[in-house]
């Protein structure tokens, strides 16, 4: 008797063979669209394959064209991979095991453009955006983010920029000088007054002399003199007391001379109305000047409104990529292996001692590519390592290594990392440094109040860590060689800023972000920019205010001027005009005192 | 039309002069098939089934009883299955098993899966003596009356199936 069905076993054959020749034609469609779908959802935006072929034979993967869309800008490439090529090994297969000795991942790039958007399909979008709004992470870092960001948008510095751009629009000297109370003319208009009164008590002084009557009365005496006979005793009695009436007129007439000598000799001095202001005009110049005092700059503050808000938007964008890899190396302890007996829906699962392969493990990827976004481009060409990826970190004796640099000698990049998940207690340190970037690459609007950050090289040094309870990021920035501003585009007052913060040649910015256990965002920017610009904004405004305080030395002073000479001409007037009088006065009394001393002579 | 054709072979098996050891190895076989619950199992005793010459139509009938069986006897093969898995003597030939490729596939470290595919085994003999003792039994003392059933000759009459078939067919149509 036959006892096997050789038809059956044919037909084995030919389902065999049919499941294998659909295999050859169609496996490698049914993969590429698997990857594309399975890693869509990771990125949140388009993933392209331009061609995969598996070859059944060796086991072996080759993908080419590798696209995965940014869903920050759906017109760039967050990463593009010309080539990957891997082999499986075949019986760990069969045990649903994926173990990958050594992979090469070629021609890498990032951000390079697109020309067809990457948006996924509204509903793998709607879909996205919920995991992402779900997952414990992106909680923690949205509500950190939107406290730092409002923090920072508070900051007084923003609105001391404004006020520092406002008082240099709004500089007019002429302005200042109006509306202010110059001591200067109210202490001329004072000498003035007192100089007016002067005169006026000098005329009414001389004009109760009595001069007159003095005169008449001498010349009575006199003529009474010249008149009598001298007959008797009684006469010559007489005469002497006349002259000595004379005698006494004459002394009047001498003190009276006297006071208009003292009169004239006060009023001969120079009117210096000028020398007397001097100490005012300075007061007033000194006031006017205290008034376009330099503005108190927080300098603490200045780096971190420059760079606050772009600093929390690149560390959520970092953490973004660190939460994926989190994500997809799932930590399987040690403790759950240990567990002898598994309750299952039916029945329970007995486990023996496993041999120690996960169900992915690649132990090798040698990765080359670029950092040039096109091919005219000039970057650096890097190589590396990854090694120990893993879907069970706990079962490979090593935690997932990164090793990637390249040098192109204007240009140095080393990424080191380790992603250690073998434990409970993950902890993943990323070091990425990257000499020789261009200031571009900071991604700062112009502002008038920086030098030309686009021009210099740039340093980038940055360390981040993630473990369990929170994560902490250090960065580094070292911006060197920045080129001057072109004077002649800039016009007004922001030019003299210009020649200032063309003086900061190199500044640096140390950036760092943390937060334990999930809760706030604790982020500080620190840099010699602060100070620099500090001194730069210092230096502008004291150099305008020593400017502005020649200006309003002049400006005070021909308002004093003017006022002076006005005052110094009426003075000069009523002066004259009493020395006039005092000249006539002392003649008149000259004369007097000779008549007098002749008629005192004769007799 | 597959229950009656199913039907018309399990008459024809019982009818027939169908070997004896063929229909109770089908049986034997078939009853394990009933009992395991894991379907990579099942497809490799199915393809042993189909292999080797043994009855199908046995085959089927075996996995039907069992497999009706098995439900309320879970307990039981989970407690067979956990002693079984858990002989000192046998861990190192399991953990070799364990560290097979396709093995695992099996789910034999499930304590109902090795329960009940330890169960059917032990009674892959009794059960091959029963089917065997049984269809003798039935030629000698039953297969007259029965073959005398209407529903018998019906299903019996090969052109009247083929009919049967057609009709369902064309109403289908």
């Amino acid at each position: 008797m036959k006892i096997i069905r050789w038809k059956f076993l044919s037909i084995t054959a030919v389902v065999v063979a049919l499941v294998i020749l659909f295999n050859i034609l169609f496996l490698d469609k049914i993969l590429k669209n698997t990857i594309i779908s399975l890693a869509q959802p990771i990125a949140g935006a388009k993933v392209e394959i331009d061609y995969l072929k598996t070859s059944l034979k060796n086991c072996s993967v080759s993908i080419r064209g590798l696209r995965v869309a940014d869903r920050n800008d759906y017109f760039k490439n967050l990463i593009d991979i010309e080539k990957i090529n891997f082999d499986v090994r075949f019986w760990p297969i069969l045990r649903k095991k994926f173990i990958i000795d050594e992979m090469s991942v070629d021609g890498i790039k990032w951000q390079t453009q697109r020309k067809t958007s990457g948006q996924l399909p509204p509903k793998q979008e709607k879909k996205f955006v919920k995991e992402k709004k779900d997952s414990k992470f992106s909680k923690m870092f949205e509500s950190a983010k939107t406290k730092t960001i409002a923090e920072v948008n508070k900051l007084p510095s923003v609105e001391m920029f404004n006020n520092i751009q406002e008082q240099i629009n709004n500089f007019d000297i002429n302005k200042i000088v109006k509306n202010t109370d110059l001591s200067s003319v109210k202490e001329a208009e004072k000498i003035y007054n007192d100089l007016q009164n002067k005169y006026k008590q000098y005329q009414d002084k001389i004009n109760n002399f009595n001069y007159e009557e003095k005169i008449n009365k001498a010349k009575k005496i006199i003529d009474d003199i010249s008149k009598s006979k001298i007959s008797s005793l009684k006469d010559i009695s007489n005469t002497a007391k006349k002259v000595s009436q004379l005698k006494e007129i004459k002394e009047d007439v001498d003190e009276i001379l006297k006071e208009l000598d003292t009169i004239k000799k006060d009023i001969s001095v120079t009117i210096n109305v000028s020398k007397q202001l001097k100490n005012s005009i300075t007061n007033d110049v000194d006031t006017i000047c205290d008034k376009i005092s330099i503005p108190n700059l927080n300098t603490k503050n200045i780096s971190q409104m420059l760079f606050g808000n772009k600093w929390v938007l690149r560390v959520e964008k970092a953490l973004y990529y660190f939460s994926i890899i989190k994500q997809y190396l799932p930590k399987k302890s040690a403790e759950e292996k240990a567990e002898e007996v598994k309750q299952r829906d039916k029945g329970r699962d007995v486990l023996f001692k496993e041999k120690k392969y996960p169900t992915l493990l690649i132990s090798k990827i040698n990765i080359s590519g670029t950092t040039a976004k096109t091919k005219e481009e000039q970057g650096v060409d890097f190589s590396g390592l990854i090694k120990y990826i893993s879907s069970s970190p706990d079962m490979v004796s090593e935690p997932i290594t990164l090793n990637i640099s390249g040098n192109n000698n204007a240009q140095k990049l080393n990424i080191a990392g380790t992603f250690d998940h073998r434990t409970n207690n993950s902890k993943d340190v990323l070091k990425v440094s990257f000499y020789g970037l261009s200031g571009k690459d900071l991604n700062l609007e112009p502002n008038a109040y920086l030098p030309l950050i686009d021009t210099a090289n740039l340093d980038f040094v940055g360390n981040f860590d993630i473990d369990s309870f929170g994560f902490k990021s250090v960065v580094d920035l070292s911006v060197n060689n920045i080129k001057e501003k072109n004077l002649n585009s800039i016009d007004g007052n922001l030019k003299y800023l210009a020649q200032v913060t063309n003086t900061i040649k190199s500044f640096k910015v140390n950036l760092s972000a943390q937060t334990q256990n999930s809760e706030n965002l604790d982020v500080k920017i620190t840099s010699d920019i602060d100070k620099k610009l500090y001194d730069a904004i210092n230096k502008l405004f004291s150099s305008k205010v020593n400017e502005a305080k020649e200006k309003i030395k002049q400006t005070v002073n021909e308002l004093a001027q003017a006022k002076i000479k006005e005052i110094e001409k009426s003075l000069e007037g009523n002066k004259n005009e009493v020395l006039k009088q005092i000249k006539e006065k002392i003649g008149e009394a000259n004369d007097f005192n000779k008549q007098i001393e002749k008629a005192i002579n004769k007799r | 039309m597959f229950l009656l054709k199913t039907l018309k072979s399990i008459i024809v098996m019982f009818q027939t002069d169908i070997s004896p050891n063929q229909i109770a190895w089908g049986f034997a076989l078939g009853a394990i098939l009933g009992l395991i619950p894991n379907m990579f199992m099942k497809l490799v005793l199915f393809i042993v089934i189909m292999l080797f010459r043994v009855n199908i139509s046995a085959a089927l009938i075996g996995c039907s009883l069992y497999a009706i069986v098995s439900y309320p006897l879970d307990f039981l093969f989970d407690s067979v299955g956990y002693t079984v898995l858990n002989i000192n003597l046998l861990n190192s030939f399991y953990t070799w098993l364990y560290n097979l490729p396709i093995v695992p596939f099996t789910h034999f470290n499930n304590t109902v899966v090795m329960g009940s595919l330890v169960v059917g085994i032990i009674l892959l003999a009794p059960n091959g003596v029963f089917a065997k003792k049984f269809l003798v039994y039935y030629r000698t003392n039953l297969k007259d009356k029965i073959s005398k059933w209407k529903i018998v000759k019906i299903l019996s009459s090969s052109i009247l199936v083929t009919k049967i078939v057609n009709l369902v067919k064309q109403v289908k149509i």
